[in-house]
């Protein structure tokens, strides 16, 4: 902090402890009350909206990334067996496709209709937060030099010219503290109605993303069905592949190695 | 560790340093050698099954759960803000209830998805993490037998050199026959332990291999329908999504330009969006002390920021039809305004939607605040489309940028 921030600092820190005592008495602007009140209830929502707009890309990547890692896997488990069937190939290219085609394809689209936007919007708010900080400063300095004005017309001091100096700065000190008041008063309630027009067509967009995903992750998982044999399903739905998964790992619990020796 | 194996470990030390720098004999048996690597190929494998299936698992779900919020998020926003919740009177006729409506039916969309694919993700649960982990444990044990295997193969190596050591003495005292008798009988033991091992080991680790591939099938198998089941599900439910208030045939990124128009510039038009930036006000409007206290910021920044940014060049005064010299002060507040780093430019539209062929454009270098009525201002990166240019970047040339056209210095950019 500079010098001259510190001594204001210090200064309306004073000025507030005298409010508490009820010495100084403290402006209340009922509008700019309401509107602020009305732009933190906004600020709070979109804040949970850019985080979830974030968070439902990162569970999207998170997922198909693990699908590709499952994929290798397989694809390891299967190579040394010489895939012929070519199943897990199949099966990686389906999940690479999903990650490099569709992800990649959507990327760019949610990014500039939901990510971008929101974020955008979001970023408004640290320079809204700081011409409230510094209404509140300009009001704590008004209000101190109100009282200041108001001793010294109750206890006229020795020297006159103290009231005139004070009465000038009081001036001074409410037109700044005017300004900044009314131009949050007047365009907080612009940027609030805003929020509708502004954020309600990432939702649409987001919805749609999240169709076309869901139908391109279906159409391309669903070609790896043709290297699988036609029973295969029915044995799934079944729950004989469960079964023969368990009858492996008996198995395999029987070796003597897998023992305990 | 017990004690009995401490002392195990302790007198196998040196034969352990030996075979760390390959001293004396070490038995190695190739086909274990091989069996060996790729056993250790498949414990890497099935904790990457074992871990990759549970963060799939996890994501699916934090998908749907983000889905969920968002629209909460959404909701919050479109619902009217009252300043004064306890005082029903006041709640204005705002927001966008049809929005709300939206909200409603897409969360009951996306959480009956939820309890529809609840059970399907248990399966992935209870059928393949399930069975990996306990192959996973498996392979524990079976690594128990294989460090087994080689502790004896050092005991092994070990007798083996004390015996040859012996045996190789020249004239043998009674007690290096006593000593020899021993290490014979101590080779004899160790050798039999360690075949026992090896050869338990090279029998059943192909075998392991053997099931472990016929239980990766249809655990693979069952893990793909499982997948393919809940994107099933997932594109018929958003298939079927029937809300009025998504015009769905439009392009995505088509109907967001369409239903956004200029809100964001109308956004950007409020003052206190970027007070940071002008400090809320009109270049000249403030008050003295409050135009001086922002100079004195103003230097404070540009100081702050001389290390990194290489200062623009200067151009040349306006064109001479622009007579009106923009008071100093003016300057000073561009400047000021300048030092903060410009928000990102927004993104040009796609190529495709616009359907006039792309007019040449040049992107800004620096910032560049108007000095004078007629003049573009920008931030560096901004792309700016050119409306007339020359082929002197000293002169002013006159270009287009969100919809406003103006003059602006034309070595501040650079073409394409």
């Amino acid at each position: 902090m500079s010098w001259t921030g510190f001594k204001k600092a210090t200064a309306r820190a004073g000025t507030q402890i005298l409010m508490k005592t009820g010495q100084v008495e403290r402006t209340n602007d009922r509008d700019f009350e309401t509107e602020l009140r009305r732009y933190r209830t906004m600020e709070a929502a979109a804040t949970k909206l850019q985080k979830e707009a974030k968070g439902y890309l990162d569970s999207l990547r998170a997922m198909t990334a693990s699908q590709m890692r499952i994929a290798e896997t397989i694809d390891a488990f299967y190579g040394e067996a010489g895939a012929k069937d070519g199943v897990s190939r199949s099966y990686k290219q389906a999940v690479t496709d999903l990650d490099a085609e569709t992800i990649k394809a959507l990327d760019g689209p949610y990014r500039t209709t939901v990510l971008d936007p929101i974020q955008r919007f979001c970023s408004y708010f640290p320079d809204v937060n700081a011409c409230i900080t510094k209404r509140t400063h300009k009001q704590t300095d008004y209000d101190a030099i109100r009282a200041k004005v108001k001793k010294l017309t109750d206890k006229p001091d020795k020297d006159v010219t103290k009231l005139p100096r004070a009465e000038k700065d009081e001036q001074l000190a409410k037109a700044a503290y005017d300004q900044l008041n009314d131009t949050l008063t007047s365009e907080l309630p612009q940027l609030i109605d805003l929020r509708v027009p502004y954020l309600d067509p990432s939702f649409e967009a987001l919805v749609k993303i999240q169709l076309r995903f869901c139908a391109e992750a279906y159409s391309r998982m669903a070609q790896v069905q043709q290297y699988l044999d036609a029973d295969t399903r029915d044995q799934y739905a079944q729950g004989k592949l469960d079964e023969r998964v368990e009858e492996v790992l008996q198995q395999i619990r029987d070796l003597s190695i897998a023992g305990t020796i | 560790m017990s004690w009995k194996g401490f002392t195990k470990s302790v007198t196998r030390a040196p034969q352990t340093i030996k075979q760390r720098f390959n001293l004396g004999e070490i038995t190695k048996d190739p086909v274990y050698i091989d069996a060996e690597r790729r056993f250790e190929e498949l414990e890497k494998e099935t904790k990457r099954l074992h871990e990759e299936s549970k963060k799939y698992f996890d994501a699916i779900n934090g998908m749907l759960s983000h889905q969920i919020e968002f629209s909460h998020a959404i909701q919050e926003i479109y619902k009217p803000i009252s300043g004064r919740m306890s005082d029903p009177d006041s709640f204005m006729p705002e927001g966008n209830p049809e929005g709300i409506r939206a909200c409603e039916e897409y969360e009951t969309i996306v959480k009956e998805l939820q309890g529809t694919l609840a059970p399907e993700l248990d399966m992935i649960e209870s059928r393949v993490i399930k069975p990996a982990d306990e192959l996973l444990e498996i392979i524990k044990t079976v690594r128990k037998v294989a460090l087994k295997r080689d502790h004896k193969q050092l005991d092994y190596d070990r007798h083996r050199a004390t015996y040859k050591k012996l045996q190789d003495k020249k004239d043998k005292t009674l007690k290096d026959e006593k000593a020899m008798y021993k290490a014979e009988n101590d080779v004899e033991q160790a050798t039999q332990d360690y075949n026992y091992f090896n050869d338990l080991l090279k029998e059943e680790l192909p075998k392991l291999f053997g099931l472990e591939r016929e239980f990766i099938k249809p655990l693979f198998q069952s893990f793909y329908y499982m997948q393919l089941n809940v994107f099933y599900t997932l594109h018929e439910r958003m298939q079927n999504i029937d809300i009025g208030y998504f015009d769905l045939t439009l392009d995505i990124e088509a109907a967001f330009e369409k239903k956004r128009g200029d809100v964001q510039e109308a956004a950007e038009a409020i003052s206190i969006v970027k007070f940071k930036a002008t400090g809320g006000r009109k270049p000249g409007s403030g008050s003295k002390y409050a135009s001086k206290a922002l100079e004195a910021k103003g230097e404070r920044r540009t100081t702050l920021s001389e290390g990194t940014e290489t200062p623009p060049p200067p151009y040349s005064p306006g064109p001479e039809q622009n007579p009106m010299s923009p008071p100093l002060s003016a300057t000073s507040w561009g400047s000021a305004a300048k030092s903060k780093p410009a928000p990102p430019p927004p993104k040009p539209k796609p190529k495709r939607l616009s359907g006039v062929p792309a007019a040449e454009t040049v992107t800004a270098l620096y910032d560049y605040e108007a000095q004078a009525e007629g003049d573009l201002s920008f931030s560096a990166g901004d792309v700016i489309e050119i409306v007339t240019r020359t082929q002197n970047d000293n002169e002013w040339w006159i270009g287009k940028m969100r919809g406003k056209q103006g003059q602006f210095p034309g070595n501040y950019v650079k073409l394409g």
